[in-house]
């Protein structure tokens, strides 16, 4: 399972096995804009990375936090 | 009690923390001034407002806030910029931005100094803390309007506390201390008197710089004790004799030093300082007297000490459970005040009787109608008296104001001095003449006073008002409490009859003695 899935849960207070890479504030509803800002700032912190404002605004899913990790030479699903 | 939280900033993470209800974002002036808005039926006892800096003269939404709204303000102070446009220059211009904000927090501070319903929150002491480059994200700042990152609200949560319980009497005034490795460094009895490390060099400049700020503590009203296993003359001489200790044995309410434990020694300063075991805090550096505390006596605070006694006085700051909603000048004289006890106990234990020694120590009561010095006071009593308090009536300051305003209500309060030293205003009753009849609605004396017959001589000018006022029958209540058994036969044992669930009455006024011995002044 990828080691972002945790950082979701937590932040967002629900069970891990309800994160895929389709989750998304549509899928759930604990991901409103103000957790959705806590999110990526708790992802900045556990990855060590800063995203751009623009990066921040484009998230749709948790597929788009990997991409933008990606880029940031930080992949999530690189163990176990 | 109903804590608000008005902000122009997104606050969520921190209205959770400090139990209060988070208002609509950036609607501070609407919901003070519109006259159905959700935070004037909320009726808060206590409101939080963290306006931005567009909101101009903070003086005036506190203003505007205390002539609409109830209970009591905690306005954020605006931060000053760490930043200036004008650069090395900042100085040389009159009035930069820096200085405005300044300036709309000095109006707002001088206001808070004459207002009692009003406290500002030092903004920029957290900034300072804290950083301003931790406390701000700007991604969180831009994206959502977010201030406080998530790994500081917690932070400015405690601060705020700190207001929250000194709202809710949850304060606490004594600090109940050990002597070894917290005082000073080092063990007394193995390193002896030239051993132990106190002083200017490390580690003993950190033992003497707690010192320092436990020594600032009791000068604004927190009772110090000293609880500690070592051998009694030995341990005195060094908080008699030692060069460089700040703490002496006159800023020590009371003292236990002796080889019993140390449950049962706090539990002996309990009882002498006339206190409950939920105003004391206790530090101490070996962990296994505070689990012995922690596990024997639940409402006493322990304090998680850090090992390393360079954080001792850190500890000491980030504890917010000091805080009153007023400072009297009877607060600034109270460690002297506990000090002057001691030895009127020492003294007392020399006389055979009671009364002789009573008798001995010229006491003095002077008895006043409120007035606009007395009336923080009055209040503070009300609010904080359990013990010696028949009725258990709160009130806060505005509360005492109107009654003194009020024409059946007379508001009296009782200094009390003897040849130890002032214990400044120490009682308070508050009586209400109906026809003719005189109720006592208050009647209280602080536990530093109680058992030298203040109460007495209070009950006889009470009797005498009452005659002067054409009142045949004087009643007065007892609502019991938790705390206020030592009063439960109070009126009995004064000549009053039973007449009521709670009420007692007294018609034969000569029944109330004057004590001879007690010079009164009014």
């Amino acid at each position: 399972m990828s080691r972002l899935y945790k950082v979701v849960a937590d932040v967002l207070g629900v069970d891990v096995e309800s994160i895929t890479d389709d989750s998304s504030p549509n899928t759930l509803k604990e991901w409103d804009s103000f957790n959705g800002l806590l999110l990526a700032d708790r992802i900045e912190n556990k990855f060590n990375v800063k995203f751009t404002l623009q990066e921040i605004a484009s998230v749709k899913n948790v597929a788009d936090i990997k991409k933008h990790l990606k880029k940031y030479g930080v992949d999530v699903d690189d163990y176990q | 009690m109903k804590i608000a939280l008005l902000s122009s900033y997104t606050m969520k993470k921190l209205a959770e923390l400090i139990g209060a209800r988070e208002f609509d974002y950036d609607q501070i002036m609407q919901e003070i001034v519109d006259k159905n808005s959700k935070l004037k039926t909320f009726k808060p006892d206590m409101t939080f407002i963290v306006a931005k800096q567009k909101y101009g003269s903070l003086v005036d939404i506190a203003k505007l806030f205390l002539e609409n709204i109830t209970g009591t303000l905690v306005v954020f102070e605006y931060i000053i910029p760490s930043y200036s446009p004008l650069g090395i220059n900042d100085s040389k211009i009159n009035m930069p931005m820096k200085d405005v904000t300044r300036h709309f927090n000095q109006e707002l501070r001088d206001e808070s100094a004459n207002n009692p319903r009003l406290f500002t929150y030092d903004f920029n002491s957290f900034f300072l803390r804290f950083g301003e480059r931790n406390i701000i994200s700007p991604n969180l700042y831009y994206s959502g309007d977010i201030l406080i990152s998530p790994n500081y609200v917690q932070h400015l949560a405690d601060d705020l506390m700190g207001y929250i319980k000194a709202l809710s009497s949850k304060n606490r005034k004594c600090i109940v201390l050990d002597l070894d490795n917290t005082l000073w460094g080092g063990i007394l009895g193995e390193e002896g008197f030239e051993g132990i490390q106190l002083g200017y060099k490390p580690p003993g400049n950190a033992f003497l710089d707690f010192q320092r700020h436990l020594l600032a503590l009791h000068k604004r009203g927190i009772i110090l004790a000293v609880n500690s296993k070592n051998n009694h003359d030995d341990a005195m001489k060094v908080i008699k004799e030692h060069p460089n200790m700040m703490l002496r044995e006159k800023h020590f309410a009371s003292i236990r030093i002796n080889w019993q434990d140390k449950a049962a020694n706090m539990k002996e300063i309990i009882k002498e300082l006339n206190i409950g075991g939920d105003s004391v805090v206790f530090i101490d550096d070996e962990p296994i007297n505070r689990e012995l505390i922690r596990k024997t006596m639940p409402n006493v605070l322990v304090v998680d000490m850090p090992k390393n006694p360079a954080m001792y006085v850190r500890m000491l700051e980030d504890m917010n459970d000091f805080n009153t909603l007023q400072l009297t000048p009877e607060d600034f004289k109270k460690g002297q005040m506990y000090y002057e006890q001691r030895k009127r106990t020492e003294t007392k234990a020399q006389f055979g009787s009671l009364d002789d020694f009573l008798k001995s120590i010229n006491i003095e009561v002077t008895i006043k109608k409120a007035d606009d010095f007395t009336v923080p006071r009055i209040s503070q009593l009300t609010m904080k008296t359990n013990q010696f308090n028949l009725t258990t009536r709160r009130y806060t300051e505005t509360d005492i104001g109107e009654l003194v305003n009020s024409s059946d209500y007379n508001v009296y309060c009782v200094g009390v001095k003897d040849r130890f030293g002032d214990n400044g205003v120490t009682g308070v009753f508050i009586v209400r003449v109906v026809g003719r009849t005189m109720f006592i609605d208050t009647f209280l004396l602080s536990c530093r006073v109680i058992g030298r017959n203040i109460e007495k001589t209070m009950l006889a000018y009470i009797s005498s008002i009452a005659k002067n006022n054409g009142a045949k029958t004087i009643v007065g209540n007892y609502i019991p409490t938790n705390k206020n058994m030592v009063v439960g036969d109070f009126y009995a044992r004064n000549g009053f009859k039973k007449v009521g669930d709670t009420a007692f009455e007294l018609k034969d006024f000569n029944k109330v003695r004057t004590v001879d011995y007690i010079k009164v002044s009014t």
